[in-house]
């Protein structure tokens, strides 16, 4: 299992929720937000936990979620994070990718 | 015509708690002939796992994975609560947006709404409007 990723190597955040159709989508808007105001150049995209790919690198998701998809993308790094808007987890996600600094697992 | 039309829209609604305000919602979603009636019970039971509260007045109830078969067609409603119900402890949600996605069609209206919810006037402006289709503009963009 993955425990940490260098900054180098992500270039894509996947925002996983259940059914993919909401609460992940507000995630993704917020996030690229904050990447963009921090002048962080990488791709956020959304997805339910049962439609992540086989490649991911780092899946954001909300605590409940987060076993589940360590067992579908066991290579993945794993953040999880306990309010789809506005987790103080998020700020500290961007501030890692910006200074270049090993992304960490969240338990 | 957008995701978001006048007949998915309820102004000046009330609801005596959240559930209440979910199945308004979802009935809101049966009427415009997007989802099947079981899909709100997939809502209030997705409500039960965990929150779909957003912040600033506005929450986002929603089915579960198992219920996409009861999806017809991708639809968003909007309840507006002008007083408000409680959502969370000391948290009124004052707009209630439900979904029914088959796809992606609805990450602009989402994105739209993302952009709202930032601005606490904004929300509480749209939670008193008397003309749903100011609404529906704001939200399709």
């Amino acid at each position: 299992m993955a425990a940490s990723i260098p900054a180098a190597n992500v270039d894509t955040i996947i925002f996983a929720c259940e059914a993919g159709m909401g609460s992940s989508i507000m995630g993704v808007n917020a996030l690229k937000k904050k990447l963009k105001q921090a002048n962080v150049n990488v791709n956020v995209v959304h997805k339910s936990v049962r439609a992540l790919p086989a490649d991911a690198k780092v899946v954001l998701t909300h605590k409940g979620l987060a076993e589940g998809a360590r067992q579908k993308v066991p290579g993945a790094v794993v953040v999880a994070f306990s309010q789809f808007l506005n987790d103080p987890i998020f700020d500290k996600v961007v501030q890692a990718l910006k200074d270049g600094q090993d992304l960490q697992e969240v338990r | 015509m957008g995701i978001v039309s006048p007949e998915t829209v309820r102004i000046g609604g009330q609801a005596s708690d959240k559930a209440d305000a979910i199945r308004q919602a979802g009935e809101l979603l049966v009427q415009g002939g997007c989802v099947e009636p079981g899909y709100v019970e997939g809502m209030l039971a997705r409500e039960a796992t965990m929150s779909t509260y957003l912040g600033n007045g506005v929450a986002i109830p929603h089915g579960q994975n198992a219920n996409r078969a009861q999806i017809r067609r991708t639809g968003i409603s909007v309840l507006q609560l002008p007083d408000g119900v409680e959502w969370e402890p000391g948290e009124q949600a004052y707009l209630v947006i439900g979904i029914a996605a088959s796809a992606d069609e609805h990450v602009g209206v989402l994105s739209n709404l993302a952009e709202i919810i930032e601005d606490p006037d904004t929300t509480m402006q749209l939670a008193r409007v008397t003309d749903p289709h100011e609404i529906v503009q704001r939200l399709n963009g």
